[in-house]
């Protein structure tokens, strides 16, 4: 495989014709094995996109495997680590934008008790827990508690930047390319989110304190 | 959000360590210290939070594979013959463009009849069930920590209530015994709950789930380890403990509270 690369130089499309010949010649238990491995590879940064769009974390990770099942079917030629990432990562955000849009759709329809649940929290901010996770809303304890409800307040594109940066760590190029975003926003998006998330948590921890200092 | 100031965008892009040394020293001058050292810390924090919330349970990568086989075996034939000078047979490329229009108005259709009946994608998990004391060891070897504390007993109540429909408590534990959290480990069903435990300086897990449609019952009756499982029905749960003790420490110290 690195004799073909490196002999078709920058010409991108005879170096996909050539990747195309490789994957015919690769086994496919080999195929399968590798797109195995890059999905598990990727799986934390899809469900960091995934998470910030939807919003919370068990959706995450069923749209992440959903997203690998629509992958599975499609079978499509990928002729790098990066590239099937980024293919993936769009897979992932169409998902998880179809899924918002589907429950909020359903926010005056729904019958079934788990998107009942989703959407009361959410939408109505009627229950203190979020049924889905049993995280509290309003009158969280503790400190992720706190964190979670802050990243309520930023927007999904911005959430998804925010945890791509700083769990995945990933360079604000690469956060461009999974977001289809420009690299300056992803930035600005990244820098704004975390002021937010200080101020949010400064005040948390100052109204903390003064009720400890009442009581 | 609100705009930057130039002020705050340089501390942003300090703490993001995006800054040259040259930078940081001078943005270190115009600063007071002990507000930089919170602002660091607070970010600290933040970052760590985020982090452990968003922890996977890697993927089968075996079942994976398999199911891309599965998935694509008679394809291979079927790519060859983008890249090859295939023989058509009987169909020209014109019955193969009117074949392929009609496939996607087809695909079209049924798109449309299904987001109309209002369906719901049923994510098929593609993941097995796995064994009981995987489970176990992943969460040993990752610091045997729980996604939530769950101190508060109310807590702790509503998350069994809006998990599995019935709020739980612990009764008061004997010395050397203490809940560490709670957690979703993943790999049994989504509605499993693991409670996570020390008992005697051994770690011992709890399941909880229904029973009867659980993936916890498929677990335990696959089961065989070295670890001791104790499983208990009440009231139509199923309690199981994975624990290296010869004994069950834990399961007796639920208690279903009443609504």
């Amino acid at each position: 495989m690195a004799i073909h690369v490196a002999l078709c130089g920058g010409k991108a499309r005879h170096f996909c014709l050539i990747m195309k010949e490789i994957k015919l010649q690769t086994s496919p238990v080999e195929t399968a094995r590798t797109f195995a491995a890059r999905c598990n590879s990727a799986q934390r940064r899809l469900v960091c996109i995934a998470m910030g769009i939807v919003g919370n974390r068990d959706d995450a990770d069923d749209i992440v495997q959903q997203s690998i099942a629509i992958a599975i079917e499609k079978n499509q030629e990928f002729n790098s680590e990066g590239h099937f990432v980024g293919w993936l990562a769009g897979i992932v955000r169409n998902c998880a934008l179809n899924y918002r849009r589907k429950l909020a759709r359903r926010r005056t329809q729904a019958t079934d008790p788990t998107n009942l649940n989703f959407i009361e929290t959410k939408f109505a901010n009627q229950s203190p827990v979020d049924r889905s996770t049993g995280h509290l809303f309003p009158m969280q304890q503790s400190f992720d508690d706190h964190v979670q409800s802050a990243l309520e307040q930023l927007s999904p594109k911005a959430r998804s930047c925010l945890l791509l940066r700083t769990v995945e760590g990933l360079s604000y190029k690469e956060i461009s390319e999974l977001m289809d975003v420009p690299e300056g926003t992803a930035m600005n998006l990244v820098h704004r989110s975390k002021k937010t998330l200080r101020t949010h948590l400064s005040s948390e921890q100052n109204t903390s304190s003064n009720e400890d200092g009442v009581s | 959000m609100n705009p930057s100031t130039p002020y705050e965008e340089k501390l942003e892009r300090y703490l993001d360590g995006l800054m040259t040394d040259q930078e940081a020293a001078e943005l270190l001058q115009s600063i007071d210290a002990d507000e930089l050292e919170r602002v660091k810390a607070l970010q600290g924090q933040i970052d760590a939070s985020l982090k452990n919330y968003v922890q996977v349970t890697p993927l089968d990568e075996e079942a994976l594979a398999a199911k891309f086989m599965d998935s694509n075996s008679g394809q291979v034939a079927d790519t060859a013959s983008v890249t090859g000078k295939e023989d058509r047979g009987v169909f020209g490329r014109r019955s193969l463009i009117r074949i392929a229009v009609a496939a996607s108005a087809l695909l079209l259709a049924s798109l449309a009849v299904r987001s109309y009946v209002g369906g719901v994608n049923i994510v098929e998990p593609i993941d097995p069930i796995r064994s009981l004391a995987a489970v176990y060891q992943e969460s040993v070897d990752r610091g045997f920590k729980p996604y939530y504390d769950c101190e508060e007993e109310e807590r702790f109540a509503n998350f069994f209530d809006f998990n599995l429909g019935q709020p739980m408590a612990l009764a008061q534990m004997p010395a050397g015994s203490r809940m560490l959290g709670l957690s979703r480990l993943g790999g049994i069903s989504r509605h499993t709950i693991a409670m996570l435990c020390e008992v005697d300086d051994s770690k011992v897990i709890v399941f909880v789930d229904k029973s009867g449609s659980s993936g916890l019952e498929t677990a335990i009756a696959n089961e065989s380890s070295d670890l001791s499982v104790f499983v208990e029905k009440k009231n139509g749960f199923v309690f199981c403990e994975v624990t290296p003790l010869k004994s069950s420490k834990m399961i007796e110290h639920f208690r279903f509270v009443d609504d």
